[in-house]
């Protein structure tokens, strides 16, 4: 190798600024374009302000793209005119998120929801596309499973003050600590995946469809391997720190294009703790057509789930309080 | 503790801020003490099986220092059979179990062998390879035996090239131990050019195609066409490619900044012209490794032209077992002495134009990565015959070669500019040349990182 010209330490300095003051920069714009990502950025961002309107609402409405789909709240305020609710749906969430966004959103404001209400699947889902099955997944939003989008849960769902009691439950390794401290103080970070996802999107012809085409193939082995998980720790830590602010909890098991069964060790717990259940399982007249994917509700089903949810909150709540 | 985890950067920044305040003996003491400590991290039981090899081929070279000439053989012989023996139990003795059981299996006999449950030492065949060169050297008279015991565990254990390579030679390292390191103005500079280039490779480059090339590997068959899978092995060329050559650019840039040169182990392999060409820029360390110490001890091609192929193709099959213990990298290491040994034969007399040989040998190598990653020699004839005779674009291959695209074209661009001068380096450009490249480098490893980070793959091996 030819020799190289010695620059000095100071000169080096100079880069190592430049890069910084680049970080610095990547951050702010992070920062700035964080509500504009994607949707569920926008939603996540109106979180206080959700929760503000408690104080004339009854109700909130906790869950992912499931209810967020499924529930229409225009017609819900048709339909039941004397109990109104809120609705946070971030997409992907489950009940780690859950209780960690009730613990920083909710938890801290002036009134807390008379009602909470969490609805969820615990099944084997095939999404579809134009008719044609595209992609099976096991969707588990109540048990202890692996969670997923540690980054978002990390930023936006956990308090400064919970961080480590995260790291200690989820027995996070020290890379991940730190992965998750980051992503609690930095948007550059904590929003990474959907940075990623903007990038690549745009430069990447098909980039959606081959990535879940690849995703399917890469973790098709791994799912039909991976043990179904049946423990309920998350969930027993959500419905006591609900109860303890004296907030009703309901649970809705929503509606599947299947019927679909409930796990016993979440009965018995739900029972055990005196949590309300409204079962949608299984709606009258709701079918597979009423599914946009074979997963999400669309616009009848969506009128569906409404219609039945406004008079299951009649018959259980305003007319029976 | 890998390279592009927060923990190992945490635990150099501790040990390079106490190296700085310590003289060289303590210094010395210091790395020795992290890189145990490094090692231990994947795991401590192995500790033992480290130090248990370097004390033997302490011994050994201290006693082929010393002694006549066949008791030099005597110490030699046994330093490199313990050596071997236990790589052979750990790497190869299942492999071999398996084998046997299937050979009797095809001559008609019903054998049945339990596989044993055997973990391999991480890093294990390169301080494996490591030690036996230092023994061979001090036979050889190339190097001189050190007394301290201290200084020869540094040299086999030293933890920016403990698991992954470069393999080092004693001539190199060693002195580079035993004496004062001086301080030199533009460690920092390099170093921090070969870090960031480095986990750029990995980070960005190895761990996304990593995933695009898994997917092919894994893709059920009648899902995938030929178009699919050549893009799922170019991907896994530069996956390897960057998940190899990028923990050998953060070993050399880490180990600079402590003040000792490692030797460079890939110079732009992609742009080789032929198989010789290639084997000068990849995996430097192993091949001239294997050409030092197997290929010239058998002959090289001072012996015929008959003895020269065959000592090219056991060469390179010895040097596909080295990878791993299974029939695709010897199939791997078969095509790679074939190859050699056709570019030796000078079929084609036309002189062809540089781009043209590059290109061909690309896609030459692209062959024998299809070997090398294959769970199979079945599987690799399918995705073989896919890509000869089921071509067909879809959503899937647009993807891939965008996504191959996007995270090596500036790569490949980077590496046409620099390999056409020497000097043409990341560290001779102006600051502010410097600080433009940092910044897509670091925006490239912090945006466009995977979620999940895998592990160096040549850490299996």
């Amino acid at each position: 190798m030819s020799e190289f010209r010695v620059t000095s330490f100071r000169q080096e300095l100079k880069v190592l600024a430049a890069l910084v003051c680049f970080l610095a920069g990547l951050e702010l714009i992070a920062r700035m374009i964080s509500e504009s990502l994607d949707d569920d950025r926008a939603h996540i961002a109106q979180f206080d302000e959700l929760v503000g309107e408690l104080g004339e609402k009854k109700g909130a409405v906790l869950g992912n793209s499931l209810l967020l789909h499924g529930l229409d709240l225009e017609q819900f305020a048709q339909e039941s005119p004397d109990f109104s609710t809120i609705r946070v749906t971030p997409v992907s969430s489950a009940v780690l998120d859950w209780g960690h966004l009730y613990e920083r959103y909710f938890l801290k404001g002036e009134e807390l929801p008379e009602h909470l209400f969490v609805g969820f699947v615990a099944c084997a889902v095939t999404l579809h596309e134009a008719g044609i099955p595209v992609q099976e997944f096991e969707a588990n939003h109540v048990d202890d499973s692996k969670p997923a989008e540690l980054r978002r849960l990390s930023r936006h769902f956990v308090s400064t003050g919970s961080l480590s009691q995260l790291w200690e439950r989820e027995r996070f390794d020290t890379h991940q600590r730190v992965q998750s401290g980051l992503s609690h103080v930095s948007a550059l970070i904590g929003d990474q995946p959907a940075h990623r996802e903007r990038v690549l999107d745009y430069f990447i012809d098909w980039y959606r469809l081959g990535l879940r085409t690849n995703q399917d193939w890469v973790t098709g082995d791994v799912e039909s391997s991976v043990e179904r998980q049946s423990s309920f720790e998350r969930m027993t830590r959500f419905i006591d720190m609900v109860q303890a602010g004296g907030t009703r909890l309901w649970i809705i098991p929503l509606s599947q294009p299947e019927y679909w069964e409930l796990n016993s060790g979440l009965l018995e717990l739900i029972e055990k703790k005196g949590v309300g259940l409204m079962d949608a399982r299984s709606i009258p007249g709701m079918t597979a057509d009423d599914f946009s994917d074979g997963y999400h509700l669309g616009e009848s089903g969506a009128e569906k789930f409404t219609k039945w949810f406004a008079e299951e909150i009649s018959e259980k709540i305003t007319q029976d309080p | 503790m890998i390279f592009n985890s927060y923990q190992f950067w945490a635990f150099f920044a501790l040990v390079a801020l106490a190296y700085r305040f310590l003289g060289h003996r303590q210094q010395n003491h210091l790395l020795l003490a992290a890189s145990y400590f490094f090692y231990a991290c994947w795991d401590w039981r192995f500790l033992g099986l480290i130090i248990g090899i370097t004390a033997v081929h302490y011994v050994a070279a201290l006693k082929i220092g010393e002694g006549d000439e066949k008791e030099r053989r005597r110490w030699l012989v046994g330093s490199v059979a313990i050596s071997l023996l236990l790589l052979g139990i750990f790497k190869y003795l299942n492999f071999f179990i398996e084998s046997t059981g299937v050979f009797l299996g095809r001559i008609g006999f019903e054998a049945h062998f339990e596989s044993l449950s055997i973990i391999l030492p991480v890093g294990i065949s390169f301080y494996t390879f490591q030690t036996l060169s230092y023994t061979i050297d001090v036979l050889r008279g190339e190097t001189k035996p050190t007394r301290n015991f201290g200084d020869f565990a540094l040299y086999v254990a030293y933890f920016p090239q403990l698991v992954a390579g470069p393999i080092e030679r004693s001539s190199r390292l060693l002195p580079q131990i035993t004496n004062p390191r001086k301080h030199r103005a533009e460690d920092f500079t390099i170093g921090l050019s070969l870090v960031m280039v480095g986990l750029f490779l990995k980070v960005a480059v190895a761990d996304n195609l990593a995933f695009v090339a898994n997917g092919v590997f894994k893709a059920p068959e009648g899902e995938i066409t030929g178009t699919d899978t050549l893009a799922g092995v170019y991907a896994f060329a530069f996956q390897i490619y960057g998940d190899f050559a990028g923990y050998s650019f953060i070993a050399c840039g880490v180990s600079r900044w402590l003040g000792i040169r490692l030797m460079t182990n890939f110079k732009r392999p992609y742009l080789a012209k032929g198989p010789s060409d290639f084997w000068n820029r990849w995996h430097i360390s192993l091949s001239s490794w294997l050409r030092d110490y197997l290929y010239i001890p058998l002959g090289g091609n001072r012996k015929g032209v008959g003895n020269t192929y065959r000592n090219l193709m056991l060469t390179m099959v010895i040097g596909g077992l080295w990878h791993g213990a299974a029939w695709t990298f010897v199939i791997w290491g078969l095509i790679h002495g074939v190859l050699l040994c056709l570019y030796r034969i000078k079929l084609i007399k036309v002189k062809v134009p540089a781009v043209i040989a590059v290109l061909v040998f690309f896609h030459l190598t692209c062959l024998t990565w299809l070997f090398f990653r294959a769970d199979s020699f079945g599987q690799a004839m399918v995705l073989l015959e896919l890509i000869f005779f089921e071509q067909g674009l879809t959503p899937f291959s647009s993807y891939a070669f965008g996504s191959l695209a996007f995270f090596c074209l500036p790569l490949v661009v980077a590496e046409i500019w620099s390999d056409r001068r020497e000097e043409r380096r990341l560290h001779h450009l102006p600051w502010q040349g410097r600080a433009a490249v940092y910044c897509y480098l670091v925006w490239m490893i912090i945006t466009c990182a995977p979620t999940v980070h895998s592990d160096f793959i040549y850490f299996q091996f």
